[in-house]
């Protein structure tokens, strides 16, 4: 006690001895380089904090704006239902049809859980593409009563032509066969 | 503007309340390493001194020397601040930060050609006394080279508290010539203690 009494004492003494003109020009100098290094660290530290905010604000952003587009194209997107837009069964087949070879593919169309159509061929859920469903030209001719049509080439296009104008106004008699 | 006023006033009593906390090491290393300015000047004013006279020690002496490395020890304790509980752990620490700035000064004298032998610089940190020991032999010795009431005075204003009109008064001489005599008195020890750590 007595020992850290005396040192006490001896410090006090010491620096008023050694804290002279020496001491305050290095102390000006320390204090000046010190706070000069504190304040550029501290500034360092704010941009840092300010970048990090913005890249959040950036990447908030990109996900409340950028998801419905990605969502589009995402291969995983959920599929809720499936639709299949089959040719659609003529309740009366006009004078002039278009012949197997030209019929349209079914239109096959995918939606998934957000309403946006996706490619039947990019969901993984779709449904099992057949290919395009046809008939052929017997097949054509046979809903109808024998010899009350045939198919005649008119102008480089093969058409239905009816005999008889009562038959093409009942239509044809469908007994499956359409998807 | 009262309102001024009053919110100056408030800061000025959360200022004080900060730095009365600031007296623990704990409190004060760690708003120092959160980048508190504040913290860092009081911090500064309290542990500032005693590594300047560590410093010292090791450049025997040599105040350029001391102030140049002391500069450079303060930037790095701004840069980078540890944080300790206990002031002896912080003491221990700003020595080793002192020592390395030292012999980081040494080395680069030495790449410059400004020769200053590696085993000068060993001598200078061997182990075993600490510097507030060396510089406290050394002032008894300077002491002992002043007359016995020089001592005295010295030990009246600076150990004891006195004011220097007051020992003026004991000693029969006027406040202006006691205090010239101190200033002469205080420049005589310094330069003999520091001589005597030169030739250590």
């Amino acid at each position: 006690m007595n020992k850290k009494f005396d040192s006490d004492r001896e410090d006090a003494l010491l620096d008023a001895i050694l804290g002279g003109e020496a001491w305050l020009e290095a102390e000006v100098a320390g204090r000046r380089a010190a706070l000069a290094e504190f304040r550029a660290r501290q500034r360092r530290r704010k941009v840092r904090l300010w970048l990090a905010q913005a890249a959040a604000v950036l990447l908030l952003a990109a996900g409340v704006f950028g998801w419905p587009k990605l969502a589009k194209v995402a291969p995983s997107a959920p599929v809720a239902t499936v639709a299949v837009n089959k040719p659609a069964m003529p309740a009366s087949i006009g004078s002039k049809i278009m012949p197997a070879a030209n019929t349209p593919a079914a239109d096959l169309a995918v939606v998934p859980a957000n309403g946006l159509p996706v490619k039947p061929e990019s969901g993984a859920a779709a449904a099992p593409d057949k290919g395009p469903q046809y008939i052929s030209e017997e097949e054509l001719l046979a809903m109808f009563p024998k010899g009350s049509c045939t198919i005649a080439e008119v102008n480089g296009q093969k058409e239905l032509i009816f005999f008889d104008q009562k038959v093409e106004k009942e239509g044809a008699v469908y007994k499956g066969g359409w998807n | 503007m009262p309102e001024d006023a009053a919110v100056a006033r408030l800061r000025a009593v959360a200022a004080k309340s900060a730095e009365g906390r600031w007296e623990e090491v704990g409190v004060l290393t760690r708003a120092v390493r959160a980048g508190d300015a504040r913290a860092f000047a009081r911090f500064y004013d309290l542990h500032g001194f005693r590594v300047y006279k560590h410093l010292l020690v090791l450049a025997k002496g040599d105040e350029n020397v001391a102030r140049e490395i002391f500069q450079t020890v303060a930037i790095k304790l701004a840069k980078k601040m540890e944080i300790f509980d206990e002031e002896r752990a912080l003491r221990a620490w700003l020595q080793s930060v002192a020592r390395n700035a030292f012999i980081d000064l040494c080395r680069t004298r030495k790449r410059e050609a400004k020769l200053v032998p590696m085993d000068e610089i060993e001598v200078a940190l061997e182990p075993g006394t600490g510097s507030p020991d060396r510089l406290r032999e050394g002032l008894n010795r300077a002491l002992a080279e002043c007359a016995p009431e020089e001592r005295e005075w010295l030990n009246a204003i600076y150990v004891d508290g006195k004011s220097v009109g007051e020992v003026a008064a004991q000693s029969g001489q006027s406040y202006k010539a006691l205090e010239s005599r101190l200033a002469r008195l205080r420049l005589k020890v310094r330069k003999n203690l520091l001589t005597q750590l030169r030739h250590e």
